[in-house]
């Protein structure tokens, strides 16, 4: 059982009522996990944790110092607040350094789910049972990884300002490879709720793209039409909006910045039929109601018919630029359209349809130009159906090029990115999208 | 130097709690072991682990943060009827060892069901020992005052150049404090310590829009407070700052296939990414398939496979002086030790562990086991990988003077690799124009791809055991749930014929 809010906040209490700094605050984190990860069509390690971890920072004035400890009996507290009190007296005045918060209203508590908190070690061996089963029925070799959290956070401040939340996620991925090695499928889904994960689903998507990726052919790097499954898109989504940060794009070193000064908010950047935006209460992914500061998550449009209208800031930054301070993000939201996966292959004269992308870097903050390589199955589309599998591709494009050039969208729906992005932490919602002039750079003989 | 609030030499009066002493963590870890075999377990391993960090955040001319971070819990693996189980907790009670050892059992027990392939572990011997980091100055027994300096001056020394606009410059210092035991007889004491200063210096031009950033040529290292002090911070924050600025008039690179020389700051990477991970057993055997990837070096390349030119030998080695992945045992509590991965051209050996040792025959793990935290699992983890200096001690001057058309790099920067390790594409820091044997212009927006067997059998080069430096990483990730894993790789200067460079500008 993770802890109560009665424990949390027992624990806070206690580290502040040893803080003798002007301003103290401390923050709780921690929870149950337990996982299963199989290989070779069999289990192979699997674990369970049980962890907590309390930061305290002390602050007089403009100086501050932060201890982390896992240890909560008295003399271990204590032995913490007085590192964080000595770390605030030696450190510099920071200019920069904000009080901390007065108390703040937060919502109502929706990110937590039973059925996910209470999963046992059986229920993990029983949901990857049908995968290993139905990949030795179709003659492939299946990988893959379950995971069930129930996590706390909690913060208080010697302002008086409490906060708790509860959060769960039940995480479900596999890889299928043909035998012979030349075809590889893959499937990943993460909910809070552990109701709507469905493992023989995702196995039987895996497996049936393994063999359909079987014994691909080398096309030409260059120019394509691509149709981006909902993975590849959120990628592109995630490293787009990494980079929306108030204080880098006004200082004149991000992509978002003004040529001559200032930022791109009010600019088109995107698309017209592009929308992005976060929201705590959005059904698909529901969020903990405060973040790692205590500041209440609140809904942020970033983007809006393609029209940048907001960017991140700082507490300080959202002070000095007499803005708002943003939470989180929690998660990010795109919104679709109402196109099927097969009516953008329908509509599709040449081109590729990407299951994921992997291995994603940076190559040029100043354009967002990336890197990375297609993965686990991507195939040829001509004259409107998909007619083979082909080889993985390098591609180096930039997401506000392909953000810029969507012609058509499913509607969005709950999405793990190939990079991982979309589980705990960051949820993420996205459609699969047709995109032209996607640029696709060198070849790769990876299965 | 700024004012600082307290006197030089000042330093906390409370230092961070230690781990408790030997007999103690001893009685605690055989508690576990004990709890572990009543529950049914045939093998078992505890590990009771405190981590250590301080992180100190600096950005122009003002601190940021200083943090210390303390972690510490205990984990228990076991081995019940041939599967594997694990559980651990950061409650450090003899009540709460024997919870989490049955609960690990419990866990072993419900994968019964679905594991075809009962763990074989290689043999292993007992150890009764301890092991730390050589370090000459531990940085958690240092003060903050002179590390805060030293910072202040980065920024100063930085800021001062001409168009030099924001610079952002840190200290990181890692204590792992870890305490082994297993049912084969062994209890194992370590403490491992790394240090990490760095900075980044960017020069924006506001008329033009553009900006450029170039990072420190440091890197992490297995060594104490003392490679803070002998690396040259001051003047390489001034050359850092000059460079960024540079840029902004640099000679936009020509695309096309070009004599390729790598400063060890940047060919430490294309090791790690390249040699490093398709030499991993787990990988090529398929069990990172889900994540990480597999490996075109297919076990049935074995001792045949042409991997790179024939002066290309590459090691592993978890013993080698200042390395990050080095310590005494690893977490299977294997000895560690130094072995050839590439030799004279030819793939010869893998990373191993003590369960896959015996899937490719061998009797002996290599000893790469490895988790990052006391709540995870250990697993295969990279040993420190790195390509052997040449025959002839080349300095770097030598090899320019050899090179007619070329791009000299050094520094790492964007990096990426497929998914079997294949197809990569590296950037760096500094990029330099070679003509005529001379360092001619500093160029920019440079990038090159290749394949890892076509790139190493391309070596023509290798500078001497003089021009061989160690780089390396903090966070080298791997697993489901991902894990992190300090790895250091050492590497002389390199030249590579016809290598394809790429323009990245837009």
């Amino acid at each position: 059982m993770i802890w109560t809010q009665e424990q949390a906040k027992a624990l806070i209490d206690r580290a502040l009522s040893f803080s003798k700094a002007e301003a103290t605050v401390a923050s709780l984190n921690g929870g149950d996990r337990g996982n299963l990860r199989f290989a070779r069509n069999t289990a192979t390690t699997s674990g369970a944790s049980s962890g907590y971890n309390l930061a305290v920072t002390a602050n007089f004035g403009k100086r501050s110092g932060t201890v982390t400890t896992a240890e909560f009996d008295d003399a271990s507290l204590q032995r913490a607040v007085r590192n964080a009190e000595e770390i605030a007296r030696l450190s510099p005045e920071n200019p920069e350094a904000m009080p901390v918060l007065d108390p703040q209203t937060y919502g109502p508590s929706r990110a937590y789910f039973d059925d996910t908190a209470n999963a046992t070690p059986e229920w993990r061996a029983k949901s990857v049972a049908p995968a290993i089963e139905m990949s030795k029925q179709k003659g492939v070799v299946s990988a893959g990884f379950v995971e069930t959290a129930a996590s706390i956070q909690a913060i208080g401040n010697s302002k008086g300002l409490f906060a708790f939340d509860r959060s769960t996620t039940a995480d479900y991925n596999l890889t299928a490879r043909t035998p012979d090695g030349s075809g590889s499928g893959w499937a990943s889904k993460s909910f809070n709720e552990l109701r709507l994960l469905d493992p023989p689903k995702l196995a039987a998507t895996a497996i049936e793209k393994a063999a359909l990726s079987a014994k691909p052919a080398a096309i030409e790097p260059g120019k394509y039409t691509v149709v981006l499954e909902p993975a590849a898109m959120a990628d592109l989504l995630a490293f787009l909006i990494f980079s929306a940060n108030a204080r880098p794009a006004d200082e004149g070193r991000s992509f978002f910045s003004k040529k001559g000064g200032g930022n791109r908010v009010g600019e088109q950047v995107l698309g017209e039929k592009v929308r992005i935006y976060s929201d705590p209460a959005h059904p698909l992914a529901p969020s903990v109601a405060f973040d790692g500061q205590g500041l209440p998550v609140k809904r942020n449009v970033w983007v809006e018919n393609g029209v940048l209208k907001d960017l991140f800031y700082s507490r300080f930054w959202a002070q000095k630029q007499g803005k708002e301070p943003t939470a989180g993000p929690v998660n990010m939201i795109m919104d679709g359209g109402g196109a099927t996966l097969d009516e953008l292959i329908a509509g599709t004269e040449r081109g590729v349809l990407v299951t994921r992308f992997w291995y994603i870097r940076p190559l040029d903050p100043q354009t967002l130009l990336l890197t990375g390589l297609t993965r686990d199955g991507l195939f040829l589309i001509e004259k409107g159906k998909v007619t083979r599998a082909v080889k993985n591709m390098r591609w180096n494009e930039s997401p506000v090029m392909a953000l810029n050039n969507i012609d058509a969208m499913t509607p969005a729906e709950r999405v793990v990115s190939g990079e991982g992005i979309g589980g705990s932490g960051l949820a993420i919602v996205c459609p699969a999208a047709r995109v032209r002039e996607f640029t696709f750079s060198s070849a790769s003989d990876a299965v | 130097m700024l004012a600082l609030g307290a006197a030089a030499g000042a330093r906390p009066a409370t230092v961070l709690l230690a781990s408790p002493p030997a007999d103690e963590l001893r009685d605690l870890a055989d508690a576990a072991l004990a709890s572990a075999r009543k529950a049914g377990a045939s093998y078992a391993d505890v590990r009771i682990n405190r981590y250590r960090n301080q992180f100190i955040f600096t950005r122009d001319r003002r601190i940021q943060n200083i943090v210390n971070t303390e972690d510490y819990g205990f984990g228990v693996r076991v081995i019940v009827d041939g599967t594997w189980g694990f559980a651990s907790s950061s409650l450090v009670t003899k009540d709460e060892i024997a919870r989490i050892a049955a609960q690990a059992a419990g866990i072993a027990r419900a994968n019964r069901a679905v594991n075809a392939e009962p763990v074989v572990l290689a043999p292993v011997q007992a150890y009764n020992t301890s092991w730390d980091t050589p370090v000459k100055k531990n940085p958690f027994d240092m003060p903050l005052q002179p590390k805060v300096d030293l910072l202040m001056q980065i920024n100063e020394a930085a800021l001062k150049v001409p168009g030099a606009s924001f610079v952002n410059a840190f200290m990181q210092f890692v204590n792992e404090q870890k305490y082994f035991a297993s049912t084969e007889g062994s209890h194992i004491q370590q403490s491992l310590i790394r240090a990490y200063p760095s900075f980044s210096v960017t020069a924006v031009d506001r008329t033009s829009g553009k900006f450029y950033s170039r990072r420190a040529l440091t890197t992490p290292m297995g060594m104490g407070y003392e490679y803070v002090e002998s690396y040259p911070l001051l003047q390489e924050a001034t050359v850092a700052a000059e460079e960024a600025v540079a840029m902004h008039k640099a000679k936009p690179v020509a695309a096309g296939q070009k004599t390729l020389i790598l400063h060890p700051s940047n060919l430490w990477l294309t090791i790690h990414e390249s040699v490093g991970h398709p030499t991993e057993l787990d990988r090529a055997l398929g069990y990172e398939a889900n994540y990480a990837g597999t490996s075109f070096l297919t076990t049935d390349k074995l001792g045949k496979f042409e991997f790179g030119a024939k002066m290309v030998n590459i090691v592993a080695d978890k013993t080698q002086d200042r390395a990050l992945a080095t310590c005494g045992y690893d977490d299977d509590g294997v000895k560690t030790t130094r072995w050839h991965l590439i030799k004279d051209g030819t793939f010869v050996d893998y990373q191993t562990t003590r369960d896959q040792a015996h899937l490719i025959g061998q009797k002996a793990s290599h000893g790469c086991s490895y988790a990052d935290s006391w709540g995870s699992i250990p697993f295969q983890r990279m040993p420190n990988v790195s390509l052997e200096p040449g025959a002839k001690d080349l300095s770097e001057q030598d090899i320019l003077a050899a090179t007619d058309d070329g791009v000299y790099i050094k520094g790492d920067a964007s990096y990426s690799i497929d998914h079997q390790r294949y197809n990569f594409q590296f950037s760096g820091q500094t990029f330099w124009e070679v003509k005529g044997g001379k360092i001619t212009t500093q160029l920019r927006d440079v990038a090159y791809q290749s394949n890892t067997p076509e790139f190493w059998k391309s070596c023509d080069m290798l500078g001497g055991r003089s021009t061989y430096e160690l780089g390396g990483a903090f966070s080298d990730g791997k697993g489901q749930p991902g894990q992190s894993n300090s790895v250091s790789h050492g590497c002389p200067v390199a030249r590579f014929a016809r290598v394809n460079i790429l323009n990245t500008g837009r």
